[in-house]
């Protein structure tokens, strides 16, 4: 019963801000369509729009935690089930967004290959696997596609939930440090000492850990859609060691 | 057995102990009283009996189930707290809804029933309550749960006299109709006395007191008069706090006063205010 109603109520509390992203999306692709169309005479290119979407999520799962966890303990339901109705709430959410990120991607497409106004939509998948055009209008692509988007969903969704744990389990100072030592050790500390130090062979071997994790060099989406399926279930034990000894903070 | 069993309870924050191994129970349908001064404890007991933070040892026992993280068990507790764990944004109506997907037994015309009673516009956000008008909030919530243990931390925290009274008034009333378990901690005693079966005083994260408020008066008395005749008749009996205002003396006594009070020597029953004050002082 609790877990039912635990799922109900943060899908109800997910739900407006994502019909809000996608009214925007539709604004912005609907624009962007007819301006190109219209005013562009070279023709024009339209791409990015799953990134938009993970972008979204990640934020989206920034910004989860905390209402929801103290709603849900006001209302009798143990960080279990808590836990358990917010993997299932996030399964349903990028699974219906990878399912709307596809027909838009359907309808784009069918859109640039019936106008001849040069207008182009280029999806992710397409840019990071590199297919050249014309796009190959397959049921098994689509499928596959669906599904590399459904998991690094889930993967990217899992990263901002993390993170807005990590944020709230941690005191005071623990939250300075890690969100000033972090960007200022990733982005500053790092790629110096990689550069003096290490003749840029971290920045490689990240490099080449991200290919071959994601396929991209290979051509390989299986290896992006294993390497996206396991993060979410690492992020997501890490998760619920973090959930299960969370308190309500003063 | 349909009891809340806290068994050997510890909480320490840093080197602050909050909870010294408490062993209490919280009989079916009666009403407690859980006294303490400020930072005695009484929040972080209701907080660990509703799951909200972990005791350091020990374990609460719902029904005579374990209650740490068992969806079953909680379900049975309502903790109206001082701290509100609602949404900001959520409209009362619709966290009267929300309250009846997670509690079937909600009572939903009774809450919006007693929150005109109470005037309470249901059609606010919780972020632009009163203090007063958020605890009432709270308050209807926890009346119209219908769950067999209901714990109100600070219930009355900003209401005004009328809303008080409505408040005791309401409780007494919902109790005979079908009585629960209901736990009042509270800082307000004199308020609360009349309402409270049983009482547990709380001190320093220990139970100092823990019996019926009946019990509890009638194991003592109070004595006033000169101070002279006060000296003279407190000597060597078992005073747990005196009180001057010029010549006169007021003294609380534990023990039976009816059997040598002289005449010059006013006796009255034992006040629960004053006693736990008494009690609860250095």
């Amino acid at each position: 019963m609790n877990i039912k109603a635990a799922y109900k109520y943060q899908l109800t509390d997910r739900k407006r801000s994502i019909i809000v992203f996608y009214c925007v999306i539709l604004i912005l692709t609907i624009f962007l369509g007819v301006m190109s169309v219209n005013f562009s005479s070279e023709g024009s290119m339209l791409s990015g729009m799953e990134t938009a979407t993970a972008i979204f999520l990640f934020i989206l799962g920034l910004c989860t935690f905390k209402e929801p966890f103290f709603m849900l303990l006001q209302n009798g339901v143990s960080r279990k089930t808590i836990f358990k109705s917010q993997l299932f709430v996030t399964i349903t959410i990028t699974f219906i967004m990878a399912v709307i990120d596809k027909i838009f991607f359907i309808v784009d497409k069918s859109f640039s290959s019936l106008s001849n106004s040069g207008y182009i939509y280029l999806s992710l998948y397409e840019q990071i696997y590199n297919m050249g055009l014309p796009f190959a209008n397959t049921f098994s692509l689509h499928v596959k596609m669906f599904i590399f988007y459904f998991l690094m969903y889930l993967a990217i969704f899992a990263i901002g939930y993390l993170i807005t744990l990590i944020f709230y389990r941690l005191n005071k100072y623990g939250r300075i440090a890690v969100g000033a030592g972090v960007p200022v050790g990733l982005f500053i500390i790092l790629p110096i000492m990689d550069n003096f130090l290490f003749d840029s062979r971290i920045s490689h071997a990240i490099g080449s850990f991200f290919d071959f994790a994601l396929g991209i060099t290979s051509h390989n989406p299986y290896a992006a859609m294993i390497s996206f399926t396991v993060a979410f279930v690492i992020l997501s034990l890490l998760s619920w060691l973090l959930l299960r000894k969370a308190v309500v903070n003063a | 057995m349909k009891c809340i069993e806290v068994k050997n309870v510890n909480k320490s924050y840093g080197s602050v102990c909050a909870l010294d191994n408490i062993c209490l129970r919280f009989e079916e349908n009666k009403i407690y009283g859980l006294l303490g001064r400020n930072g005695a404890g009484k929040t972080t007991l209701l907080n660990i009996i509703t799951g909200r933070i972990f005791a350091d040892d020990g374990e609460v026992l719902i029904d005579g189930v374990p209650a740490l993280e068992n969806d079953e068990s909680l379900h049975k507790l309502y903790l109206a707290s001082e701290k509100t764990l609602y949404p900001e944004n959520m409209r009362i109506r619709d966290a009267f809804q929300w309250t009846k997907q997670f509690y079937p037994e909600f009572d939903a015309e009774y809450a919006k029933k007693i929150a005109s009673q109470f005037e309470l516009n249901t059609g606010k956000k919780v972020k632009s309550l009163s203090t007063g008008f958020t605890s009432i909030f709270k308050l209807i919530i926890a009346l119209s749960v219908n769950t067999p243990y209901i714990l109100f931390d600070e219930p009355v925290l900003g209401l005004d006299a009328n809303n008080r009274d409505l408040f005791y008034k309401l409780l007494i009333e919902k109790y005979s109709e079908s009585p629960c378990t209901v736990i009042i901690s509270t800082h307000l005693i004199e308020e609360v006395s009349s309402v409270i079966e049983d009482i547990v005083i709380i001190k320093n994260g220990s139970i100092i007191k823990n019996e019926s408020r009946e019990e509890l008066l009638a194991k003592g008395y109070t004595v006033s008069g000169t101070a002279q005749n006060i000296d003279a008749y407190i000597a060597g009996k078992n005073v747990i706090g005196v009180e001057s205002l010029g010549g006169l003396k007021t003294a609380y006594i534990l023990g039976d006063g009816n059997l040598d009070t002289p005449d010059d020597i006013e006796i009255t029953k034992l006040d629960l205010q004053k006693l736990f004050i008494q009690l609860t002082n250095s």
